[in-house]
């Protein structure tokens, strides 16, 4: 459904330098697969999401929806590739036009790509927000009426309304409080329960939310994928020392202290500037000199089907 | 009268224009020396104001305290100076918050803001040297690499770990009988944010840190504190040692919190989403303020509900809570206990 | 697909009385009347407004604002039948101030409009498209920028001729740069809003981008700057017919009269005092709206 193939994403910045936001990055989803992109700040995982979308122009590489080519649409492939994918932002405060009503910016998307008018334009679009639990009061409202969690639901509608193969959701949660984080959460799952044959990129940095709602999930590190598999094999016996490392960061909601911690030293290297060799050698747990610092590691496939770029994937790191 | 800060039944309004909002309302809390608490609730629930007003940093107007007491080791705070509570924030109780550049001036040396910071602290009485002195100490303390090198950086030329970093540093040089840690790794990415939540655990185990940490995420105050507050609308429904509060929760809130909670390693069916929203604190309801999203609504809801204890320290504010028949019953069982 | 426990939820919400739109816009009006320089402007404007609609009813002697001699009764002093004075001629100043306000009203209102109109295009386009025109925009209104714009108003009077529309004409070609800095700027920080990226994922195309999700959402700063310049335009209109480069006598132009009225300073102060106070009560009327029109609808403009 979605292949992305070799896709490198390269932003020239004030200083002459290049910031390489996706530098390499392959990924294939099936029809109705609904993968999670996770990854911290600068690991490319949303530019990603918006090349894939065309709102972000790619450097090079090639990306797929279906028999569409993505970077090389043009006129009304354009517009089949908007009726195809639609993407779900992080912020919903600042993802509605504040002088829209609720309405019309789930109009907007049909009345720019089918040919539905007046009533039946009306109907759909009220029962759009409805089937994401806003009925009819709220919509002639204008955005700032509205709290975060229905805003969100709003966009979701909108995304929604176009009927498209791919939904592209960039940290949908992450500017929610927890509780309405849920909410949404749950009307994904049941979009997922609904809508089987659709699938969805997930992105985020929330390695618990991915659980929940993934069953396939890709671990990005300063614009590479460094692990992909199924979301199971991954969390439970993470293959690359990053994804282990970012498991072991994350805040469980337990009482007990985990003991396996691992600590990654330092910050992200900036991606103006990327390491030589493996871009994760400079934090690295398992890192060897003269191999991990000089050559980039290969893509290993493991017999799980998972895919890892790491020079000690298959064995313990050395002494 | 062995607890460090003791916040007795303080209430707190602003005044808007469309009416008195009541932002807290009849809170109690106590920390004791050397304890980690961490204070969780959503947004609009009055975390920060809570600790902010009680430590003067909440503007009046619109701000006022219509209410109740503050005590840091004994010496009450509200009604004191302006100047007299600039000496308790600079020395006595520090305070770190979510985005670290907002506190650290872009212009000058981290160097130079650090040595300011601490001279201030002791009143101008040390040299720059001493100072320097401290300051290097205190960037060891809190594992800043390379301390030397950083001290003559400017902020923005260092990641947002190492500003929170300094900012630590800078907090804990005065050695504060308090540090207040306003959602401190909110900003941060999670390998960064796990280095800072270590320092901090370590902090409170080796300088016996006394610490209130605010925070919207429970798993983030489970890294550090050794007892939780969870506030809702304004009030504290529960307030438990952290391992009885993901165990053995009580208050309705707390368990819809924590069901609405993904566990990365525990794949769950579903979660729980809390219906409705906040109650509107301009006309708060007079009993307890989530019963309009509780399940376990009854008519006792409509009166209203002490913080009681339960079992040794974990109080719960809830008729459901064990052996709380009436409201009266409840309120004569605080008494007791105060 | 539908979650019934949030359509529950929000039907209880939806249930609420006095939507939050019309609490914001009675929050706004709260706002405003609250500031009293705020309502001082406004009242001046709503007074300016009504005689310049009224003016020629208002007025006691109308035939005087247009020329009427009358020697007998040259340079009186304020007085009850004439209670601004009358000038050199003989004519009444109260009615050359009252029939006056309708032409500094024209003059606000053109240059003004003629500027939002030159300016606000150049501004959406230098910030949506970028590339050397925007840069070919933004250099040439730097370059008006950087001459004070009286003097180049001046300088363009000179070339065309004195007259009112020659020096609208001018103050409209001086006027314009400054819309097109505000414009850009919030352009370009709007251009980034995560709904334009929305709106473009719908298919949304350039012209709908702009006109649908830019233009609207920069209208607040418009609006403002457009009542501060009302005033200023008003002003600088004001100037050039003192200079005589604008309205000419005996039209009856505020700056003209002031003017006119210097040569018999200070014995018959009369003549230029009112028309003078007529204008500084204009311009600051436009101001202190223009302020309080700032706090309400841009609170972070400050």
């Amino acid at each position: 459904m979605l292949e992305i193939d070799n896709l490198k994403v390269h932003f020239p910045v004030a200083s002459g330098q290049t910031v390489r936001a996706v530098d390499g990055v392959t990924l294939t989803l099936s029809a109705g697969e609904t993968m999670g992109l996770v990854g911290e700040s600068g690991s490319g995982k949303s530019t990603v999401g918006k090349a894939a979308l065309r709102l972000v122009p790619s450097t090079s590489g090639a990306i797929r929806i279906g028999d569409l080519d993505v970077t090389k649409a043009r006129g009304p492939q354009m517009r089949k590739l908007r009726s195809r994918a639609q993407m779900v932002f992080q912020d919903p405060h600042s993802s509605l036009n504040p002088r829209m009503t609720i309405r019309r910016a789930v109009a907007e998307g049909l009345i720019l790509n089918t040919s539905l008018r007046g009533r039946a334009l009306n109907e759909k679009v009220a029962g759009m927000l409805e089937s994401m639990g806003l009925p009819a009061q709220f919509h002639d409202r204008f955005p700032h009426e509205l709290s975060g969690g229905q805003k969100q639901r709003v966009c979701i509608a909108r995304a929604l309304a176009l009927d498209p193969d791919l939904l592209v959701l960039d940290e949908p949660t992450s500017a929610l409080d927890v509780s309405v984080q849920a909410q949404i959460l749950r009307v994904l799952r049941r979009l997922h329960e609904a809508r089987p044959e659709m699938t969805q990129l997930f992105i985020s940095h929330n390695l618990a939310v991915v659980r929940f709602l993934c069953q396939t999930v890709a671990v990005m590190y300063l614009g590479r994928i460094v692990e992909m598999g199924s979301v199971s094999r991954v969390f439970d016996a993470p293959a690359h020392p990053y994804t282990r490392a970012l498991l072991s960061a994350v805040p469980v909601p337990e009482a007990k202290r985990r003991p396996d911690r691992i600590r990654l030293q330092g910050d992200i290297p900036s991606p103006t500037a990327l390491p030589k060799g493996c871009a994760f050698h400079t934090r690295c747990p398992i890192a060897k000199k003269g191999v991990c610092n000089v050559e980039e590691p290969p893509e290993i496939g493991l017999e799980d089907g998972r895919v890892v770029r790491c020079h000690f994937a298959l064995g313990p790191a050395p002494e | 009268m062995d607890s460090l800060l003791d916040i007795r039944n303080l209430s707190l309004v602003f005044d808007t224009f469309d009416g008195t909002y009541h932002a807290i309302d009849d809170v109690s809390l106590s920390l004791k020396p050397g304890e980690a608490l961490g204070l969780v609730g959503e947004t609009g629930c009055g975390k920060s104001v809570l600790t902010r007003a009680a430590f003067g940093l909440v503007p009046s107007p619109p701000a006022r305290i219509t209410q109740g007491s503050v005590k840091l080791d004994g010496m009450e705070l509200l009604g004191l100076t302006d100047r007299a509570l600039r000496q308790v924030r600079g020395r006595q109780v520090a305070m770190i918050f979510q985005d670290p550049m907002t506190y650290l001036n872009p212009v000058f040396k981290v160097g130079t803001q650090l040595v300011d910071a601490i001279r201030a602290q002791h009143g101008g009485a040390i040299d720059r040297k001493a100072a320097r002195e401290i300051a290097l100490d205190m960037l060891e303390k809190v594992h800043l690499p390379n301390p030397l090198r950083q001290f003559n950086s400017y902020p923005h030329e260092l990641s947002g770990g190492m500003r929170q970093r300094i900012l630590i540093a800078m907090a804990l040089a005065a050695r504060p009988k308090l540090l207040i840690a306003d959602e401190p790794t909110t900003a941060l990415d999670v390998t960064i944010q796990a280095q800072i939540l270590d320092l901090m655990a370590e902090l409170v185990d080796d300088m016996n840190l006394s610490m209130i940490m605010i925070s919207h995420d429970l798993g983030v105050v489970a890294q550090v504190c050794s007892r939780v507050a969870v506030m809702y609308a304004g009030k504290i429904v529960e307030d438990a040692p952290i391992r009885e509060i993901f165990e053995t929760p009580v208050h309705p809130y707390t368990k819809g919190l924590l069901g609405a909670l993904p566990h990365p390693f525990r794949p769950a069916d579903d979660l729980e989403s809390i219906p409705g929203n906040l109650p509107d604190l301009l006309d708060p309801p007079p009993g307890c303020r989530f019963a309009g999203r509780c399940t376990f609504r009854r008519p006792e809801c409509d009166a209203p509900i002490p913080l009681a204890e339960i079992a040794p320290r974990h109080s719960v504010a809830c008729v459901l809570r064990p052996g709380a028949v009436t409201p009266a019953v409840a309120a004569t069982k605080d008494l007791n206990h105060a | 697909m539908t979650d019934s426990n949030i359509t529950a939820t929000d039907l209880r919400t939806a249930g609420k009385p006095a939507p939050k739109s019309f609490r914001e816009t009675r929050r706004m009006i709260r706002t405003y009347s609250r500031s009293f320089s705020s309502m001082l402007g406004l009242a001046l404007v709503a007074l300016f407004l009504f005689v310049a609609l009224f003016g020629p009813w208002l007025a006691p002697y109308p035939e005087d604002a247009y020329g009427a001699v009358n020697f007998d009764i040259k340079l009186l002093p304020p007085s009850p039948d004439h209670w601004f004075g009358t000038d050199q001629v003989g004519s009444d100043i109260l009615s050359r101030v009252l029939i006056g306000a309708r032409t500094t009203l024209q003059i606000g209102l053109t240059v003004t409009g003629i500027a939002v109109l030159i300016g606000v295009p150049l501004g959406l386009m230098a910030g949506m498209v970028g590339g050397w025109l925007a840069e070919t925009i933004m250099r040439v209104t730097d370059i008006f920028l950087s001459i004070p714009g009286l003097i180049l108003a001046i300088a363009i009077v000179g070339a065309l001729g004195p007259g009112i529309l020659n020096a609208m004409l001018a103050l409209s070609l001086v006027w314009w740069p400054g819309y097109v800095r505000l414009v850009q700027a919030k352009t370009l920080s709007l251009r980034n809003e995560t709904y334009v990226d929305a709106a473009r994922a719908l298919g949304a195309g350039p012209f709908r981008i702009l006109f649908v999700h830019v233009l609207p959402n920069c209208l607040s700063p418009i609006v403002v700057k457009a009542s501060m310049d009302m005033g200023m335009a008003i002003l600088g209109a004001a100037s050039l017919g003192f200079l005589g480069l604008g309205a000419q006598p005996p039209y009856p132009e505020w700056g003209a009269m002031i003017s006119t009225g210097r040569a018999y300073l200070p014995d018959w102060w009369w003549c230029s005092f009112f028309p003078g106070m007529a204008i500084y009560l204009t311009v600051l009327g436009f101001n202190l709206l223009g302020d309080g029109l700032r706090d309400v609808l841009d609170p972070h403009q400050r």
